[in-house]
């Protein structure tokens, strides 16, 4: 396994620095007085939660999309089976909330997988509309069959929610407060699929995964069978689903209809293109900006001359997203290793496949023709993703 | 007693009318190296795709190994022994060197063919279920079969010579030496069979002849088989112990090399016309 | 059986608004393989501008006008907000198309506010004695059609004549074709590629455009108006095939109706009314399960 680039002790400042922030910053920081530089308020930690959710989701879709290369506009479907069934096991059947975490995702993982199977014929944009229909249906279905779900009025989950567990307080002898312990509970939910990923898109699982995507022909070739690969991609994808459904149930403490809506499928996609396709770190900072840009004109106003009309701040969002795909056409993950100049392949070959994509991209704007043997054994230290967007 | 080696029977393929293949048989023995010749458009490919599995034939049997390969999937055909590269290069291009060599050895961890097709194909699920789950908690199957897909990985790459390009892209990398990787992905499943298609296109001449070293010495080192298809006569001529030519779908001639090059036939398809 | 009828006709007419709206999609979709998320929010806007101007204008007048505004939008945007990713993964173009999305549907609500507001079917006109368009109902024999429905479908088939001819008959229509097929050899051919694709944005808008016009009396002139029928358009596109104009419009009629059979004739206490999405959406799903490509899509084969 190859370094990072950066020295030992640099990385471990940066480890501290993200953990230091992690567990302390964005849970505890509203105790400091009111005007402390970047002091969070509680409502803050209700958004570190949702970006747990959603780097779960994101994680998900991610293995899906990017390194499956199989599109889905349907994730939301999946995020909603793993948040009713939370919600359904912890208010009708009083199930402890671990457990009711753990059946939706697997429930999810399960339909995701039936749903593979015929995903098998589509491809593209067929594919995304397909998926783009269980969007669609999900809400219908849910307010129709109410006997199980309580109809359009939703699931109150909140009292229910577990509160700080004792242990917590034996232990650090604090007593955490409701958001911050859901906090945590997301954050370590979070921090263990993000671990897994990383695992699977490492092995030769996740290299099967790419194969297929980028030569369907040359993966059979090798002994990878298309379809079950396909098949449990789309079930891993769905148990993400699934599990940051639950997750969901426990942060928001409220599941209804029309909290998994289609525009929820396509915020997810938006999610691992702009963080970075093929790339776990991509995952989590598209999460992270989702939650946070939407929030920005609201913290830029206060700048004097930097304002904007309230009422577009969707303008903004949507004017940021065009600006991303325009001058980071490899997402977050990729502007981030351009800033951070850590060279290709190097960070365990997780951001190979982004941008070796880029580089296939940009060889065709430059030349139509294919022109084969132009580049050689002197590209090695040619950081590719890191090229801007036009030459 | 089963017989080794490849043979091909009575083949026959065509696509909506056109005849790519017309009854076309041969045998290849273990241990040589066959080249299949022929002018463009001559079937040679379609053969290669009917052996590796990605046609099916209109009729004639093929066999390696005593495996009925027509019975097999295309994904079942590297696990018999049979690995290939392709004319037009098919490498994972957004991956490394050693990545791809990394997904050539897949069939290396698999379970081996056994039983019918239910029994087969259940097996191979259940597979794939645990190897998710081991891959994802890293457990130490896991990650001792990865240590010892990179050490075969590490010594192809030190036997092919490409150390220098071993973490490039290789969509970034030359034509000549994307075939090269690919004659190394093949390699590294431990195949008893290499289907090489095409691997002097884009070389020059000098080149032609260090192939035709590498492909050599690729027989006697690994102790493959080896099927050429190419249309340079002078790559195929020094090394093929048989040959078997091709025109229009039908085979016209086949033999060692001295008797198909004084044939009739054969020089009327390359110098007529 | 009246009901019956009366179902099938009023689907055709709302169809025919999917098939129109999908029509525009598919324009984009063959010259760039790109789905436009902001299809809907397009015509959304040029909704608006049409009512703006009628605030002080004849429909007849806007009319025209509304359409070149339209063209002149389409071709904007390809070129200052496509261009920039053109040949950039897909995913990627598609995300651009969101963030239009977001922008033209927060402008608008910004702009004319979010309060529904009615918007005029096109006028009454009379050409030798026989009636077109404007209020009321026509009485043809098992069902009654209401003239705004009737119009639809007139601008739907007369929209689709006009595309044909101009794709089959004229050197523009057929150095588009060659674009959407092979941009490469058409370069070599010296047909200015970039060009082709600005005008296909803004012949997609232009569509769009019409589309929008005709579904805005039905549904009332608000901002999120084209979310559903976009939706619907999607459907429409992949269900006929997305390389194919023809498709896009079968497609859409085969929505428009089947969506109102389903909705009238499934039962009601487990499907009906409510699930009538549903059971539409996944009859398209199991169409395409038949034919992966959509019903007059081409399959796309690859070599090795």
């Amino acid at each position: 396994m190859r370094r990072l680039s950066p020295p030992p002790t640099s990385k471990l400042v940066i480890f501290v620095v993200i953990a230091f922030f992690l567990l302390w910053w964005v849970p505890f920081s509203h105790v400091l007085p009111e005007g402390f530089p970047l002091r969070f308020g509680t409502y803050r930690t209700f958004q570190g939660s949702m970006i747990a959710m959603w780097a779960i989701v994101a994680l998900g879709l991610n293995i899906l999309t990017g390194y499956n290369g199989q599109i889905s506009l349907g994730h939301s479907a999946f995020v909603a089976i793993g948040g009713y069934t939370a919600a359904i096991l912890m208010v009708d059947y009083g199930w402890p909330f671990w457990t009711t975490i753990i059946i939706g995702g697997l429930i999810a993982g399960g339909i995701g997988f039936l749903i593979g199977v015929p995903a098998l014929r589509l491809t593209g944009p067929y594919l995304a509309i397909a998926t783009l229909g269980l969007a669609l249906a999900t809400p219908q279905i849910l307010k129709k069959y109410d006997g199980l779900t309580h109809g359009t009025q939703g699931i109150n989950v909140r009292p229910e929610v577990p509160a700080s567990p004792d242990f917590i307080e034996d232990w650090f002898g604090i007593k955490l407060s409701n958001d911050e312990w859901i906090y945590f509970l997301a954050l370590f939910i979070a921090l263990l699929m993000l671990v897994l990923a990383l695992n699977i898109v490492r092995s030769r699982v996740g290299r099967a995964f790419v194969a297929i995507r980028d030569s369907e022909i040359a993966a059979q070739a090798m002994g990878i069978s298309v379809p079950r690969y396909k098949i449990i991609a789309f079930g891993i994808s769905a148990f993400y689903g699934g599990i940051a459904g639950g997750t969901y149930a426990q942060v928001v403490g409220y599941v209804s209809p029309e909290s998994f809506n289609f525009l929820l499928s396509i915020n997810f996609l938006t999610t691992i293109v702009v963080g970075g396709l093929a790339s776990i770190l991509g995952s989590v900072l598209g999460a992270t900006g989702l939650i946070v840009v939407p929030e920005l004109p609201g913290i830029v106003s206060f700048i004097p001359g930097a304002g904007l009309p309230d009422e577009l701040s969707w303008a903004f969002y949507g004017a940021a997203l065009i600006l991303v795909m325009i001058f980071a056409p490899y997402g977050l993950a990729g502007l981030f290793h351009r800033l951070v100049r850590v060279g290709p392949a190097r960070v365990a070959g997780v951001l190979t496949p982004v941008q070796g994509a880029w580089l296939s991209w940009r060889e065709r704007r430059r030349a139509p023709p294919a022109s084969p043997g132009q580049t050689g054994a002197g590209s090695e230290d040619r950081s590719s993703g890191d090229q801007p967007g036009t030459e | 007693m089963v017989v080794t080696g490849l043979q091909i029977r009575e083949v026959t393929k065509s696509f909506g009318g056109i005849i790519a293949l017309d009854d076309v048989s041969f045998e290849v023995q273990p241990g040589e190296i066959a080249g299949l010749i022929g002018p463009n458009g001559a079937g040679k490919t379609t053969l290669f795709n009917c052996i590796s599995r990605l046609y099916d034939t209109d009729r004639g049997d093929i066999f390696f190994d005593g495996h009925d390969l027509l019975k097999l999937a295309a994904d079942d055909v590297v696990n018999v022994g049979i690995a290939r590269t392709f004319q037009n290069v098919e490498l994972f291009k957004t991956m490394t060197v050693i990545e791809n060599l990394l997904v050539g050895q897949h069939s290396r961890f698999l379970p081996p063919l056994r039983g019918n097709m239910l029994r087969r194909s259940a097996s191979a699920a259940t597979h794939t279920f645990l190897e998710v789950i081991a891959s994802a908690a890293r457990l130490p199957a896991a990650w001792r079969e990865e240590s010892l897909a990179r050490n075969t990985a590490e010594e192809v790459v030190r036997f092919l010579d490409l150390e220098g390009v071993k973490d490039i892209r290789t969509g970034d990398l030359s034509f000549g030496i994307q075939k090269q990787v690919e004659l190394a992905r093949a390699l590294v499943s431990r195949p008893r069979m290499i289907l090489l298609d095409e691997p002097a296109s884009g070389l020059s001449h000098q080149e032609l002849g260090q192939l035709g070293q590498v492909i050599k010495s690729v027989r006697d080192e690994f102790r493959v088989t080896i099927l050429v298809v190419e249309h340079h006569m002078e790559l195929v001529m020094p090394i093929s112990d048989r040959m078997c030519v091709l025109n229009f779908g039908r085979k016209i001639a086949e033999g060692t090399p001295a008797e198909v090059q004084k044939n009739p036939a054969v020089i009327e398809a390359y110098l007529g016309d | 059986m009246e009901e019956f009828w009366q179902q099938v006709v009023t689907g055709i007419a709302t169809g025919s608004v999917y098939g129109l709206l999908a029509l525009a999609i598919v324009l984009i979709y063959r010259s760039t393989s790109v789905l436009n998320f902001a299809q809907g929010e397009m015509a959304m806007l040029t909704t608006f501008v049409a009512w703006s101007i009628l605030q002080w204008g004849e429909y007849w007048v806007m009319f025209p006008l509304v359409l070149v505004i339209a063209a002149g939008m389409g071709a904007f945007i390809e070129r200052v907000i496509i261009r920039p990713v053109e040949g950039a993964p897909v995913l990627n173009i598609i995300i651009v198309t969101l963030g239009m999305f977001a922008i033209l549907n927060n402008v608008a609500t910004w702009r004319w506010g979010g309060i529904p507001k009615g918007f005029p079917a096109p006028p009454e006109i009379e050409v030798t004695g026989i009636r077109f368009m404007g209020e009321g109902a026509l009485d043809i024999g098992p069902t009654v059609v209401s003239y705004h429905d009737l119009t639809i479908l007139v601008f739907a088939v007369a929209i689709m004549v006009a595309l044909y001819v101009f794709f089959q008959y004229t050197p523009l229509g057929l150095a588009m074709r060659a674009t959407a097929q092979n941009p490469v050899a058409s370069r070599l051919m010296g047909i200015r590629v970039g060009r082709m694709l600005t005008v296909g944005w803004a012949l997609s808008a232009t569509v769009g455009a019409v589309a929008g016009l005709l579904i805005a009396p039905l549904i009332l002139l608000q901002p999120p108006m084209m979310m559903g029928v976009l939706l619907f358009a999607f459907a429409a596109a992949v269900l006929g095939g997305l390389d194919s104009p023809v498709g896009a419009v079968v497609g859409g009629l085969i929505i428009g109706v089947s969506e109102n059979l389903v909705g009238t004739y499934t039962p009601k206490e487990w499907l009906g009314p409510d699930m009538k999405l549903t059971v539409t959406l996944l009859i398209i799903v199991v169409v395409l399960l038949i034919r992966p490509t959509g019903i007059f899509g081409r399959r796309a084969m690859r070599r090795v």
